[in-house]
């Protein structure tokens, strides 16, 4: 038996991609300047199943709320849908005097989370 | 013609090496004695280096160590004559030239040794080119591996400080927002520790606040000072093995004196703390010679 590598993107290729905001997610600033995001999340196949055992209103999503910190703010209000990655985490740099490598793991991962729960798209160049 | 300053403004200091580079080059890889440096995700040069024994002749040393780093890197090395246009002006340090290969990539390096601090280096550079192009050139000449004072510099992602020469570096840390590198001499702990974007983190919380939030070991009161970068704190306390047992004599050698101090660096926009721990009472001196020491 054969296993085949995964042909995933390389690294440059991935900090040219241009991440978009989800349109269905709801904004929400607070006079602290944090941002609360409501999305719509999925619920895990195992609680639909139990929503029907139940018998309750099937509902295949519900309410989601995160609140960002002012650099989680500043990452959400770079994303225009024409900045790629990689101006993202330099223009995130140059507004915090942090050096560029600090920047492109914090930016990247804050990307990935908010991938992972659906509030931002990846377009591929 | 460019000078050296131009092709080369980033200056770039680890655990006694030190050599300028490229504004665009940042690092890849980082151990204590091995760093990859890449440019937009291709690598640009790895540096490994090593102390000598004690007894060594040159030759037989720059053959094992050769033949280690072929075995270990899979690369295979060719002596190369030096290039024509090199001068160096380092007296302390030899050259010696290579081409390598290996199934993926080529290039040029260097071998250099110090006569004064018996550190064997390697340099290889990642490239098509069979000679040495005057950017190469440069770095190899800007490159050092012992300082001319007492002290070893530091000037890693934003990082600058020194540190006293006897104290080695037993592990580090390097997490988005907290960078933390512990030193040890004898039963002498230094911590440096440094946090980031300092704007951010203290635009809710003060100097002091901070600290007691991340160090929730410190005791007692902050004096406050003023040093090289502005107002600092400082906490100073003996921590026994039990709680208050630093108050019963015969538990007194079991204690240990704490001194902790913090300051923003508002040039790099980082919080910038020092700790030492120590069983013996602590000299100030020891501070001083620390990144902010001069207060």
């Amino acid at each position: 038996m054969t296993f085949k590598k995964k042909s995933g993107l390389k690294k440059n290729d991935a900090l040219l991609c241009v991440p978009e905001k989800n349109t269905t997610v709801k904004e929400n600033f607070l006079d602290s300047g944090d941002l609360i995001l409501t999305y719509q999340a999925m619920y895990k196949p195992f609680f639909l199943r139990i929503q029907k055992i139940v018998g309750r209103n099937q509902k295949n999503t519900f309410t989601r709320k995160i609140q960002l910190d002012g650099l989680g703010v500043d990452v959400w209000s770079l994303l225009d849908g024409e900045k790629n990655v990689k101006t993202i985490i330099k223009e995130f740099a140059v507004r915090h005097s942090l050096n560029y490598k600090e920047a492109e793991i914090s930016v990247t991962l804050f990307l990935r989370s908010l991938g992972e729960k659906g509030l931002i798209g990846i377009k591929e160049p | 013609m460019h000078s050296q300053e131009e092709f080369l403004q980033k200056k770039f200091a680890w655990n006694s090496i030190s050599l300028r580079l490229p504004m665009s080059w940042e690092i890849d890889s980082l151990d204590k004695d091995h760093v990859i440096i890449g440019e937009d995700t291709q690598p640009r040069m790895e540096i490994k280096w090593t102390d000598s024994p004690e007894k060594f002749t040159l030759e037989k040393y720059l053959k094992n160590f050769i033949a280690q780093i072929q075995k270990k890197i899979k690369i295979k090395i060719y002596e190369r004559p030096a290039p024509g246009s090199f001068k160096q002006t380092n007296q302390d340090l030899e050259f010696f030239f290579f081409s390598w290969e290996s199934a993926s990539s080529s290039g040029r390096g260097s071998l250099i040794f110090c006569s004064h601090c018996k550190k064997l280096s390697l340099i290889r550079f990642f490239s098509k080119s069979k000679t040495f192009d005057a950017l190469q050139k440069s770095i190899l000449l800007s490159y050092k591996d012992h300082s001319n004072d007492d002290h070893i510099y530091w000037r890693v992602f934003g990082l600058h400080f020194s540190t006293p020469h006897r104290f080695n570096m037993t592990d580090y840390s390097f997490k988005p927002g907290c960078y933390i590198l512990n030193f040890d001499h004898k039963k002498t702990k230094l911590t440096i520790f440094s946090w980031g974007p300092a704007l951010f983190l203290l635009s809710k919380t003060n100097l002091t606040t901070f600290a007691t939030q991340r160090l929730s070991q410190l005791q007692g009161f902050a004096k406050s000072g003023v040093c090289k970068y502005g107002d600092c704190f400082q906490w100073n306390y003996r921590q026994g093995i039990l709680k208050n047992s630093h108050t019963l004599p015969f538990l007194n050698r079991y204690s240990r004196y704490i001194v902790f101090r913090i300051c923003q660096e508002k040039t790099s926009n980082r919080i910038i703390g020092v700790m030492v721990d120590s069983r013996k009472k602590f000299k100030h001196d020891l501070i001083k010679e620390s990144i902010i020491g001069d207060i």
